[in-house]
């Protein structure tokens, strides 16, 4: 029963949390393997999961803590820690959507999770307030202070790129 | 250039390209998760009865009682079991991701009694794998598969307190490993107990006289950080106004710019970094204050680090900070004095009496050590890597 259930949610619900969490991860592999790991998670914890109103945002939560904790350890190492192998099927993103998955590897993990989860996923800001576990106007002061921060990091890659070209 | 908005497009670009794994692949991680927690229980009662470290010991010298050595328990527990899966402490499944694709050192910690500790990541499809490899102070090695990292930190008398998520448990320099149940509610300090980060930016006091955990006593400010000292006072430090600060006791100290902290303690010397946090998603260094018993200074700075990745106090009271993004590090001695650095560093932890730091920019590079506080080096190889 439960594990039909899981598994009618697994169909509909994957593909929209590893767009959920691209953003948070800023790296669609990241992405997939988190997602993964919450609904191997959400298979011995049958009574959490059943009785959760909604399983997706169930599991979008733990799924964004998983990512939270590894990112965590990865901060130290951000320069020379190898990413995880993308799956060929993300191989032909354009150069752009590359770009921007990188300038939000760049933001601080609170206002990414809250840029993720509001602007890319198009979560209604009570919704990442839950998903997040913090008041709507923490996530509202992180969305705006993430804003900028996102606007200042892509014109400054912009910047830069131009300076190669004229170089 | 792409644009905020552009993030609609992002996420319909990624939508296109996700393939959904067979529903195989959540049971298969549930499988292997069940069948290590059996063989992990079948394993701990054979510690009881045999007092054999469960884990795989690889000594130089001899292997466990009753075995002859390079013989372990792991191997002989794998042979013998036919259906049974190996055991987590097999060598072939640690080796496996120490030896894996893109394989690193994913967290490295020291013991008190010299012990050091690796949690190896491999980047293999269609996840990562784990292992945590310990290598004692007279060379025996013991490994173990790791469904997720742990976050190391060390104890007292030794080993290290382990936290993954909400899962807590200990970790013995011999490969032994103990669950800590539950956190309960907050008490008053006492000597012996350790600051430990908890999952969710929860913090918590473990007591090793009794293998407890509880909630931590509600302080001032935002507590980022903390450090027990032998005398069982709870130095914090936190977001406060105008800025982050160190507190004592119920004494709050002086204040630092910056938006959160770290802390490093040994006996009554207690270190604070003050850590800033940038637009560009920089955690750059923006104060230091130092406390020897009841005497704060804050030493003069003329440049701060662009980043922190550890902070320590050697026993010869040297405080190190160093930033593994750079390669650059400072060391304060105990007179206050700036010492030049003639060489880059990674991560600086200490093993016993000794300090360790990770080479600049090479994960899988030996380490080096000191025991007479960064003067003179030694090289070392990564518990995992021995020849």
């Amino acid at each position: 029963m439960h594990d039909d259930r899981l598994r009618e949610v697994y169909a509909v619900a994957y593909p929209r949390l590893v767009v959920q969490l691209v953003g948070v991860t800023g790296n669609p592999a990241e992405a997939e393997d988190v997602v993964m790991e919450a609904f191997a998670r959400a298979v011995p914890r049958r009574s959490s999961f059943h009785d959760a109103d909604n399983p997706e945002a169930w599991l979008r939560t733990v799924a964004v803590n998983v990512a939270r904790s590894r990112w965590r350890r990865m901060l130290r190492w951000a320069h020379v820690l190898p990413e995880l192998v993308t799956p060929t099927s993300y191989a032909d993103l354009p150069e752009e959507r590359l770009a921007l998955l990188a300038a939000l590897r760049q933001l601080p993990a609170t206002q990414r999770e809250a840029i993720a989860l509001h602007h890319l996923a198009d979560l209604p800001v009570a919704e990442v307030a839950f998903t997040l576990g913090v008041p709507e106007g923490t996530v509202k002061a992180r969305l705006a202070r993430g804003r900028a921060a996102l606007a200042e990091v892509l014109t400054d890659s912009s910047k830069e790129e131009d300076h190669a070209r004229a170089d | 250039m792409p644009e905020l908005t552009d993030l609609h497009d992002l996420a319909s670009d990624v939508r296109e390209r996700v393939v959904i794994p067979p529903y195989d692949e959540v049971t298969r991680r549930v499988r292997a998760r069940r069948l290590r927690t059996a063989t992990g229980g079948i394993a701990a009662a054979v510690l009881v009865v045999g007092g054999v470290g469960v884990w795989q010991s690889l000594s130089p010298t001899a292997g466990p009682p009753g075995q002859p050595a390079g013989q372990t328990s792991g191997q002989t527990s794998g042979q013998t079991s036919g259906q049974t899966p190996l055991p987590d402490t097999d060598e072939g499944l640690w080796r496996k991701v120490v030896d894996g694709t893109d394989s690193h050192p994913f967290e490295t910690e020291g013991s008190t009694d010299g012990a050091i500790a690796v949690v190896w990541r491999a980047l293999e499809q269609p996840g990562p794998t784990f292992a945590l490899v310990i290598r004692e102070a007279d060379g025996t090695v013991h490994g173990r598969r790791l469904d997720e990292p742990f976050d190391l930190t060390p104890l007292p008398d030794g080993g290290w307190i382990g936290v993954d998520g909400g899962y807590v448990a200990t970790i013995g320099t011999n490969g032994t490993i103990a669950q800590v149940r539950g956190s309960g509610p907050s008490r008053p300090a006492r000597p012996g107990d350790v600051f430990v980060h908890g999952e969710y930016g929860v913090n918590m006091l473990y007591r090793p006289s009794d293998r407890s955990l509880s909630t931590m006593p509600i302080l001032y400010g935002d507590i980022a950080d903390g450090y027990v000292t032998p005398d069982g006072e709870l130095v914090t430090c936190g977001r406060g106004q105008g800025g982050v600060t160190l507190t004592v006791g119920d004494k709050i100290g002086p204040n630092v710019p910056g938006a959160t902290c770290v802390l490093a303690g040994r006996g009554d010397d207690v270190t604070m970094v003050g850590l800033g946090d940038d637009p560009d998603g920089g955690i750059p260094m923006t104060g230091l204050v130092v406390a020897h018993g009841d005497q704060v200074v804050q030493p003069r700075m003329t440049t701060m680090l662009g980043g922190v990745t550890s902070v320590l106090i050697t026993p010869a009271g040297t405080t190190v900070i160093t930033d593994a993004s750079t390669g650059d590090w400072y060391l304060l001695g105990a007179d206050g004095a700036f010492r030049p650095t003639d060489r880059k560093v990674g991560q600086a932890f200490l093993a016993g009496e000794r300090l360790y730091v990770t080479q600049y920019g090479f994960m899988n590079a030996p380490l080096s050590w000191s025991d007479d506080d960064g003067r003179t080096w030694h090289e070392a190889q990564l518990p995992g890597n021995e020849e």
